[in-house]
């Protein structure tokens, strides 16, 4: 008689409880707090710019005029947990100056020619970035270096008459700019950076050392995984 | 294996595709150029002369032309035009035209050269690097950067100043000074004489004192 009692009181218990028990199971909250698949493998990168292309260094001495002829195309793996992404970009830039007629004097020798001076730049860099906040924030921040090679061809036309160099040349790159997420959970955003392209190119007739230029641009990014 | 090959094949045609089209994207430096802002005028003169010392010049009465090989002379109405530039500025500078037999201090040569060039070039590196003007007819002329097989033409003026007062027998006279016009329009009669006239005034070295 006992352990009837003991029995049902048992029973009368468990069928109290049961609704707790099942309320503990549906609030488990790791079920819900899985981490983002952005946060779990190595995902993906492409993004698309173009901007405003600013001379630097001895180039500048040669080239008087901005370009807005400047565009880069870059893939990036993205990786989940350290803020790092490597990648490669491929680029292009074109910049023109024509000046008006002159005379140019040599050492015994007077050209007058109306002059156009371009370089064209085809950039393929491998690059690594470094972002300041989580792969997951809507707004990623982010610094990067790269290193690569570039086809440039640096002419100065007297009329049609070209003379110049052109080649295979070193690129360097460092870059900061950031990445903002049109929604939080989206695929696509809009990126912004600024890019120091160093690249050694040595045209003794215009006492050239170097190509560099500073780069502005903005573009759309798509990432998934 | 060979489907694998196949779709690696494919793979890399279409980078290649893609890299040449990314290229294309650069522009035609040129295409925009007038026909008067593709003329060049380039003088070389003898540094160690002293165009003051002299006083007459002779010049001929015709142009001469040099074709590839071939040479000639031409009386074209554009050519009479062209000497007759040519002897204004020199009458300007203060320097007396003689006949060619009265013991000119100078010897004038205007000449049209035509060279045709046909070959075969790699393109990996299509500029000429420098300048390429040498002294005389003929020699270290610039040929436009071409690819592959091609024929180009391309049609000039040459002038050039003799040096008849130092000529020692035998030797042949040295050249003190030479023009050359390069460009389009430039064998246009109504503009001839201008051209010549801004050939004379990057010259300004050039006069009797």
């Amino acid at each position: 008689m006992k352990t009837r009692n003991n029995i049902l009181i048992v029973i009368f218990l468990a069928w109290v409880s049961a609704p707790v028990w099942a309320q503990q199971v549906i609030d488990r909250p790791q079920l819900y707090k899985r981490p983002s698949p952005y946060e779990r493998y190595t995902t993906y990168r492409v993004s698309v710019t173009g901007g405003l292309g600013l001379p630097m260094g001895t180039f500048k001495d040669f080239m008087a005029k901005n370009t807005l002829h400047n565009y880069q195309i870059s893939v990036d793996f993205v990786f989940p947990q350290n803020n790092f992404s490597a990648g490669f970009n491929v680029g292009s830039q074109y910049f023109q100056h024509r000046l008006p007629r002159q005379v140019y004097r040599f050492d015994g020798q007077d050209v007058s020619a109306v002059q156009t001076r371009a370089l064209s730049v085809l950039p393929v860099v491998v690059t690594g970035s470094y972002h300041f906040t989580k792969v997951t924030a809507p707004i990623r921040p982010f610094v990067q270096a790269g290193i690569g090679g570039a086809f440039a061809e640096l002419a100065n036309y007297y009329g049609t008459i070209a003379t110049g160099d052109n080649g295979f040349k070193l690129v360097a790159q460092a870059s900061a700019g950031v990445r903002v997420l049109f929604s939080s959970k989206g695929n696509l955003g809009i990126e912004a950076a600024a890019t120091y392209q160093h690249i050694p190119f040595d045209v003794a007739s215009e006492g050239i050392k170097d190509v560099s230029s500073l780069n502005a641009r903005v573009g759309l990014f798509y990432r998934w995984w | 294996m060979k489907k694998s090959f196949f779709v690696l094949s494919k793979n890399i045609l279409f980078l290649g595709v893609l890299m040449t089209v990314w290229g294309a994207c650069t522009p035609d430096p040129l295409k925009d150029l007038t026909p008067e802002e593709t003329q060049v005028f380039i003088t070389n003169y003898e540094k160690n002369t002293k165009f003051g010392d002299y006083k007459t010049f002779s010049l001929a009465d015709s142009v001469f032309t040099l074709q590839n090989q071939r040479s000639g002379v031409s009386t074209l109405p554009l050519d009479f035009r062209m000497l007759g530039s040519v002897t204004n500025n020199m009458a300007k500078r203060g320097y007396n035209r003689v006949s060619k037999t009265s013991n000119p201090d100078l010897g004038i040569n205007v000449v049209r050269i035509s060279e045709t060039q046909s070959g075969v070039v790699a393109n990996y590196n299509p500029w000429n690097s420098y300048w390429g003007f040498g002294g005389g007819v003929g020699g270290g002329f610039y040929y436009p950067p071409t690819y592959s097989y091609y024929q180009t033409t391309e049609t000039y003026w040459h002038l050039e100043i003799v040096d008849l007062k130092k000529a020692q027998a035998g030797q042949q006279a040295s050249i003190i000074w030479n023009a050359q016009i390069r460009g389009s329009g430039i064998f246009d009669e109504s503009t001839v004489a201008t051209i010549v006239d801004n050939v004379f005034a990057q010259s300004d070295y050039l006069k009797r004192n």
